[in-house]
């Protein structure tokens, strides 16, 4: 049984990883699961994921390798709410924002739940603290309120304010 | 990820415009205004907000997500994802800044979360999760018309909240139903029905309960007391009116352990009593555990369309349902290990987690159809005054079809002492209700039963026994006849121990 696989990004460039760091996307562990060992050697299309992205998202399984596996009622609501993130990852999740949502694209479509979660605090931690028109020009959102809207949304917002 | 651009003009104009024309026979898929045409009348309400199944987006002249930027380009459940992370401060900024993120931001699951999140003195219903959150019935209106929204995720609870229950609990196949006797003797009961569900028309008309109580009443007697409804306790007066102005898709579902004492009742046949067991269930063999007996019964309030879905009823313990008001919707499998699951529920192997993560009107759009041609399938209606009996080991999904209150009770009758004894033995990890200072369930319970019915224990052990053995001969068949022509299993009907399925939601 080999310890190194090969994954072929979406621009068709491979990337050998070991079996171990990739088998944190649950996509790929069924997979080689289901072709069994012998097939194994084969190369790996992920063909919804480019050469960056899947070089990035393999540098975090890399060093979330040794990580305990969630537990399946880790996720209690409580928990969810703090928007906490380890140091490494802070850093790691430190890149532009079309780089950030492919990663959190590739972690959902790969099945990396705790990739996946990270991703989207880092997301909530930037809405987090901003006025609405922050959060528009941060995300390149398009107002496409009625003035009507508006107005009953300032009212809204005025009472969740307090 | 190049956000379009949306210029005001065409956005007006999509705005003003009808956009859905399409040919009638495509129209049934699609959520719209009801059709003038006079066809068959469309039975799904109009979402608040005007969103629409993501099907729409391809006949669409404009798609409203365009305007969230880069958010466009995350499927909606991850938006979703994202925005379970925020507060209340910030998810209600966001949803100021484009009429999709509005959608997003007023996604009553989202609410619901952050008010359970957020315990507080006075508890008063505001029509919807949001608008409770808030303590305002101004945020349980939404000023916002996103018609041009085209998302199932968004759209999907609420047409799963509004799809009508009638197709699935009429037109019952006569092979499915549910037998319905007046009433019978405990020794009828314990010769041939321990083992079949069935409704008994008689016994619970009696009750004094029975003419006493309705939603109102309760509010009236009992409005300022707290009851259990899954994860909240709230007083039966705020529970009430959520049960009476709330469209979830799965209902809160008030579920109440500690309702005898809670309400001072009387249970028993003796002067004064509010309720009792009725007759033919009365043989329980957990009695003997007194003090210590695991939660066994319970008061079950909810609105149409509450319910539970597919489980087992804990330490394989069989139950009587009582319905006082309203009606339900009973489906049923059987106790077999030669039988799979019912359609759509998947068990791990160890039989400790049931994964079924449909609602029930999730369920009932994607596997009633199958499920009712599925053999062993059993169904029926337990109406106003009736009482269902649920035999130890049964899968089973109940579903109100109007607002009702029930009383429900656990219990172990003499031919299901076995499966009791196996399940507390062999799946020590998935016994349920015992108070924590009972450290090993099966030890106590047999140390009880010895003490009171030793001749009874002697023989459900022995029965215990003769059933591993007979598991154990099946094994090693099954593992000697690996290669060989097996066959059916024959065995058909098995208990619910060692290795067979029993989980333990109450």
């Amino acid at each position: 049984m080999s310890n190194t696989i090969i994954l072929t990004s979406s621009d068709n460039v491979e990337i050998p990883v070991d079996r171990e760091v990739a088998e944190r996307s649950i996509l790929i562990k069924n997979m080689l699961e289901d072709v069994g060992d012998a097939a194994a050697n084969e190369p790996i299309p992920i063909p919804n994921v480019n050469e960056a992205v899947l070089k990035k998202v393999i540098e975090w399984c890399v060093h979330h390798k040794g990580d305990p596996p969630a537990a399946a009622d880790d996720e209690t609501e409580s928990r969810k709410r703090t928007t906490e993130i380890d140091e490494w990852d802070q850093k790691f999740m430190q890149v532009d924002q079309e780089m950030l949502f492919e990663i959190i694209l590739a972690a959902n479509y790969l099945d990396i739940k705790a990739l996946l979660d990270v991703g989207c605090k880092t997301v909530a931690n930037m809405i987090k603290g901003k006025s609405p028109e922050e959060i528009r020009k941060t995300f390149n959102i398009t107002n496409d309120f009625t003035p009507e809207e508006e107005e009953q949304i300032r009212r809204e917002n005025e009472w969740a304010e307090e | 990820m190049s956000p379009s651009v949306i210029s005001p003009e065409i956005q007006n104009q999509a705005l003003n415009g009808k956009i859905i024309n399409l040919p009638s026979h495509m129209r049934q898929d699609l959520i719209d205004e009801p059709d003038e045409s006079g066809e068959k009348p469309v039975t799904i309400p109009q979402h608040p907000l005007g969103i629409k199944p993501a099907g729409n987006a391809y006949v669409a002249r404009y798609d409203m997500k365009t305007a969230c930027g880069n958010f466009y380009s995350l499927a909606d459940e991850l938006i979703i994802q994202i925005l379970e992370n925020l507060d209340a401060k910030s998810l209600t900024r966001l949803g100021a800044t484009c009429k999709a993120l509005y959608a997003f931001s007023t996604f009553e699951e989202l609410w619901k979360t952050l008010f359970i999140e957020s315990p507080r003195e006075q508890i008063q219903w505001h029509g919807t999760w949001r608008a409770t959150y808030f303590a305002n019935s101004l945020f349980a209106k939404y000023p916002v018309d996103c018609s041009y929204l085209f998302s199932d995720a968004l759209h999907r609870p609420f047409f799963c909240a509004h799809t009508p229950l009638t197709p699935y609990v009429s037109n019952i196949p006569a092979r499915n139903q549910i037998a319905r006797l007046s009433n019978l003797t405990a020794a009828e009961f314990s010769a041939e029905w321990t083992d079949r569900p069935f409704i008994l028309t008689e016994p619970v008309r009696e009750w004094p309960v029975y003419h006493r109580w309705s939603v109102d009443g309760l509010n009236e007697q009992y409005g300022d007391v707290e009851f259990r409804a899954e994860a909240v306790d709230w007083p039966m007066r705020s529970y009430i009116e959520y049960m009476k102005n709330s469209s979830d898709e799965s209902p809160l579902y008030l579920f109440d352990r500690g309702f005898v004492e809670k309400m001072k009742l009387k249970v028993g046949k003796e002067e004064g009593a509010d309720y009792w067991i009725p007759g033919c269930f009365g043989e329980d063999l957990f009695a003997v555990l007194g003090d210590q007996r695991p939660d066994s019964r319970w008061l079950i309030v909810g609105p149409e369309r509450s319910g539970s879905t597919f489980h087992k009823d804990p330490n394989a313990t069989s139950a009587w349902n009582a319905v006082i008001r309203g009606s339900k919707y009973w489906i049923m499998f059987p106790n077999t290990s030669t039988l799979p699951p019912p359609p759509g529920v998947f068990v791990s192997e160890d039989q400790s987690e049931v994964t079924s993560p449909l609602s029930i009107a999730e369920w009932l759009l994607s596997f009633h159809a199958e499920a009712r041609r599925t053999k062993g399938c059993l169904e029926g209606i337990c109406q106003e005054g009736e009482v269902l009996h649920v035999p130890s080991g049964w899968w089973h999904l109940v579903v109100n079809l109007t607002p009702s209150i029930a009383i429900t009770q656990n219990f172990i009758p003499r031919a299901h002492l076995s499966a009791a004894l196996g399940f507390l033995k062999d799946k020590a990890d998935q016994v349920s209700g015992f108070k924590t200072d009972v450290s090993d369930p099966f030890e106590t319970f047999v140390q009880k039963m010895r003490e009171r019915h030793p001749e009874v224990l002697e023989e459900g052990l022995q029965e215990l026994e003769k059933l591993r053995e007979k598991k154990k001969r099946k094994w090693d068949e099954v593992v000697k006849n690996d290669s060989g022509d097996s066959g059916e299993n024959g065995g058909g009907f098995s208990f619910g121990f060692g290795g067979d399925d029993d989980e333990e939601i109450p």
